[in-house]
């Protein structure tokens, strides 16, 4: 697995394992979420995935505002299309395949928060059908000024100081129904309405790893004990914080610190679960 | 029938040929061509011509039961949604999922103002609560009262195709009990000035697998199908109005945006679907093809299409008449290859004039009246996507 916590461009790992001729080309956040997911599958020791599960709340922002510009600043004329190519949600999984020549299942969910639980599931699906298959399931998301200048206008009653800073990241991990060389498995993938999670949440609970939105303090009905940690205090705020919160979780359980962690996500009156465990 | 057959008990549908899924089929069986020159949104390059849904803002928003200053694409999706779940019971919401899908999310709305935004303008700013694209999977979930798991695929133009395949492993799955799966999307100003930065879009009604073809048609819409377990529909008595028995996606690796020359994405994405449903080519009676009108799709997909078959079965391409209508194409031509099984018909490939240069088939150019017992319905969409679906009579 594979996931950068800084915002700092220039820390996101695999970036030298992107083709040099496609790395040229690719706006830098397209590289960061590249070269992460190519370095998950290094240590991995794969070269081909067998499918591609991946999850984006706003895809690639940065190409998607290139175009608006260029719209605005050439409107009539006829413009250059490669901003427009990239701007589609589903960049990042088909430059993986173009990458890797991966011809397998190639899904991207888009789905704010949840966009990683769809991309999860997906994945699970797939070893349901094909139990001898390895793939790469993960989500990114990109920051760009705009955001800020968004929430400033919207939220003007907090200052940055009180708002969680807005950043970007990034997290992949490399499946399989078969254990590998990390003994972390993934019990539950959940969403639905919030009220119902509570009844989702059961069994071992060492640690709660918490997304954006939730208020400062433990799960209310965490056991005494459980630990809880605010993953945006580490990562920022975006819709790819469960994918680092899943990285961080497989880290902490590696290191022996914990053996069972319930990552959960909330968004307005829905919720996200993953269950992650020592096997 | 086995435990894991997946059944399709409700659909809802709107295109440029109009609301609802009779006029979906009162058009096809008239051979009615719904694509025109912008006259409902007033889009740019009038020159062009569109698969517009012929409704304005507000109209759809009083059929929809929802405010006009709604994004498009939101509006789009409750009208099919509430078709397809129309006559569908809800027994238990939170095992009841929707798996949704577009491209354009709310830029309908948002690239109107996203320009100002850039430079500091801030005007309108709350309409940013709108743009992504999963966003109007939630407003339909709270229409609907559906309470399980909610997800957009956006994969391009397979997108809707991918939310059908996936509504239906996770039926095999036994992970949910009932599946709405389709997909929306509205016509944008971001759209048709990208498509037409890639030279893709042919300024007269198009020509899907024609010789002289010059482009695609931007057209707008959405579809929903409700999907079951076969035999929990029977139990439940809902007869099924088709079956999905096979649905593959593969990855082409080879351009962001063109097709490999010899369609091996689509290739493979069309034989792992008969696989799956277990059929041999010779039982598929129809392909309800993707069939853009570009120079690279058609090429490539009719030359897949010759190598898995040698001799297609009759296959047409119904984007001459509703546009592409980009994440939502998939799952609306899906309705109208249900509707071709319930009707015994192959809807005419219209304008096409002469075969694509070194290929021998040609697709089917009148309405023909025949048996039909297996679909194949195609989706490729940019990044390599590909996905085929098998649906067949129940």
């Amino acid at each position: 697995m594979s996931s950068p916590i800084a915002s700092d461009r220039l820390q996101f790992p695999g970036v030298d394992l992107i083709p040099k001729g496609m790395s040229r080309r690719l706006t830098a956040p397209l590289r960061s979420s590249l070269g992460c997911a190519l370095a998950a599958l290094d240590q991995a020791e794969i070269t081909v995935p067998d499918g591609i599960h991946y999850g984006t709340g706003l895809g690639c922002l940065t190409d998607t505002e290139a175009f608006i510009r260029e719209i605005d600043t050439n409107e009539g004329g006829l413009l250059s299309p490669t901003s427009f190519m990239r701007s589609t949600h589903n960049t990042v999984a088909g430059l993986l395949a173009l990458a890797l020549k991966a011809t397998g299942p190639n899904l991207t969910y888009s789905q704010g928060l949840f966009s990683l639980h769809g991309a999860l599931l997906s994945a699970r699906l797939h070893f349901l059908e094909d139990q001898q298959a390895r793939v790469l399931a993960g989500a990114s998301d990109e920051y760009i000024p705009l955001l800020d200048d968004l929430a400033n206008t919207l939220l003007p009653s907090l200052t940055k100081v009180v708002r969680p800073e807005l950043r970007e990241g990034a997290g992949f991990v490399v499946l399989g129904s078969v254990q590998g060389v990390i003994p972390v498995r993934i019990t539950e993938v959940w969403t639905g309405s919030a009220d119902l999670a509570p009844r989702v949440m059961h069994g071992p609970m060492d640690l709660v790893i918490l997304g954006p939105h939730w208020p400062k303090g433990p799960l209310p009905h965490s056991p005494a004990g459980c630990r809880t940690i605010h993953q945006q205090e580490l990562s920022g705020v975006h819709q790819s914080v469960p994918a680092q919160s899943l990285v961080h979780a497989v880290d902490l359980i590696r290191s022996g610190e914990v053996s069972s962690v319930w990552i959960s996500d909330r968004e307005q009156d829905r919720a996200g679960l993953i269950h992650v465990e020592r096997c | 029938m086995t435990l894991s057959t997946v059944a399709i008990t409700g659909m809802g549908a709107v295109s440029a040929l109009g609301p609802g899924v009779m006029a979906q089929l009162e058009g096809l069986r008239n051979g009615r061509s719904g694509i025109t020159r912008s006259t409902v949104l007033g889009l740019p390059f009038p020159e062009l011509h569109f698969g517009e849904v012929p409704l304005t803002q507000e109209q759809l928003a009083r059929s929809s039961g929802v405010a006009a200053d709604r994004s498009r694409t939101v509006l789009l999706g409750l009208l099919a949604a509430r078709e397809a779940m129309e006559h569908v019971p809800l027994d238990r919401p939170e095992r009841c999922a929707l798996l949704s899908a577009s491209t354009v999310g709310g830029m309908d709305r948002t690239a109107q103002v996203a320009a100002a935004w850039s430079k500091g303008h801030m005007q309108e700013a709350a309409l940013a609560m709108g743009h992504p694209v999963g966003d109007h999977a939630l407003h339909l979930a709270r229409a609907l009262g559906i309470g399980g798991h909610v997800s957009t695929l956006s994969t391009a133009c397979s997108s809707s195709a991918n939310a059908i395949l996936l509504g239906a492993s996770m039926l095999r799955a036994g992970m949910v009990d009932m599946v709405l799966a389709g997909g929306t999307d509205a016509l944008s100003t971001f759209t048709v000035h990208g498509f037409r930065s890639l030279s893709a879009m042919d300024p007269e009604p198009c020509r899907p697998f024609s010789e002289d073809r010059n482009g695609m048609n931007l057209g707008e819409g959405a579809a929903y199908l409700v999907m079951e377990r076969e035999v929990d529909a029977r139990t439940s008595g809902r007869t099924p109005l088709a079956l999905v028995l096979g649905a593959a996606n593969a990855n082409d690796a080879h351009h962001q945006t063109a097709t490999s020359p010899d369609g091996a994405g689509p290739y493979r994405a069309m034989s792992l679907a008969l696989e799956q449903a277990g059929l041999a080519k010779e039982q598929v009676d129809m392909i309800n093809a993707h069939g853009t009108g570009t120079g690279n799709n058609d090429l490539t997909e009719q030359l897949a299409m010759e190598r898995l078959f040698g001799i297609p079965p009759p296959f047409v391409s119904t984007k001459a008449v509703t546009g592409h209508t980009l994440a939502a194409a998939g799952a609306l031509e899906a309705v109208f290859s249900v509707l071709s099984i319930q009707h015994g018909f192959v809807p005419a490939n219209l304008r096409w004039s002469n075969p694509i240069s070194g290929l021998n088939a040609a697709p089917c150019t009148e309405i023909l009246r025949i048996t039909i017992d297996h679909v194949l319905s195609t989706s490729f969409g940019f990044g390599g996507n590909d996905t085929a679906l098998v649906l067949s009579k129940a």
